[in-house]
């Protein structure tokens, strides 16, 4: 299948100055696709990353009020 | 450390919701783990959530044998907040991951898309590395919210003072884990965290 083949190559590049993949995961989407579709999306994606167009950061931006569990559960 | 470590670190939280940033944290304080980078990306069909990249990059002289593992998380630059917590610290928990449950050669993920995509079981390969991808919110849930918070709050949908709806939004995770988790989180725990899968 070509979308899982480009999606290797991209993943397990021939060589690749000596690094080496030691683990790839996923979380599934809420729409269902075929093996090709998800292959297409995640290359797309993995493209994005290696070409410096994703938004890359170390620490996600939260906008959280924590809130002890037992305020919570006393306010109305 | 173990993934078993990090949920007994959290487990009296008692202030909710957990920052995503605090997990990451403690990865990094606490684990070989330095180096994690997150990445928002653009979703096709929206086929993903999140995915999970572990490398292991040769440093220093050649033929030192030296390497930096680096970590990369993608996730879906559109996904409402409670998805996209729930996304990044799911995919961060890879990193605990026993050998036999990790993907590393072309062949292993030929056979974990599928088994991941696919709603019915009776089309599913039984692949360890796709149940333990599988697994992987549910460990993320005893993170998110833990054990004795976890406890307070299903005895509050118990008893009719709280909706899971409310509990959803003050926790900032999707309602569907949520319900899950308040209900059967005293199960699951256990298995999720002792390397069952």
């Amino acid at each position: 299948m070509a979308e899982m083949d480009n999606l290797i190559s991209l993943l397990f590049p021939v060589g690749n100055d000596g690094a080496s993949v030691l683990d790839l995961k996923f979380f599934a989407g809420e729409e269902q696709v075929t093996v090709g579709e998800f292959c297409k999306a995640a290359h797309a994606a993995f493209v994005e990353v290696e070409t410096g167009l994703s938004l890359k950061s170390d620490e996600l931006e939260e906008n959280l009020s924590p809130l002890p569990v037992e305020r919570f559960l006393h306010t109305s | 450390m173990t993934l078993v470590a990090l949920a007994d670190s959290f487990r009296h939280v008692n202030s909710l919701p957990i920052a995503v940033n605090d997990v990451l944290s403690w990865i990094k304080e606490n684990t070989d783990y330095k180096i994690i980078e997150l990445h928002g990306v653009e979703r096709r069909h929206k086929a993903f959530r999140g995915a999970f990249k572990r490398t292991a990059i040769p440093v220093g002289s050649l033929y030192s044998g030296e390497i930096e593992i680096h970590v990369q998380i993608l996730y879906g630059k559109d996904l409402p907040s409670d998805w996209r917590r729930l996304v990044i610290v799911k995919e961060a928990l890879h990193i605990f991951d026993p050998p036999g449950s990790c993907v590393s050669t072309p062949e292993g993920l030929k056979r974990l898309i599928p088994a991941i995509i696919l709603p019915e079981l009776k089309h599913t390969e039984i692949f360890t590395p796709a149940l333990n991808d599988k697994a992987g919110s549910f460990k993320a849930m005893s993170i998110l919210l833990p054990s004795d918070a976890r406890v307070l709050l299903a005895a509050a949908v118990e008893n009719g003072s709280r909706t899971v709806e409310e509990i959803a939004r003050y926790v900032n995770l999707p309602e569907a884990y949520v319900d899950i988790w308040l209900r059967h989180g005293a199960e699951l725990e256990p298995v999720f965290l002792n390397g069952a899968v």
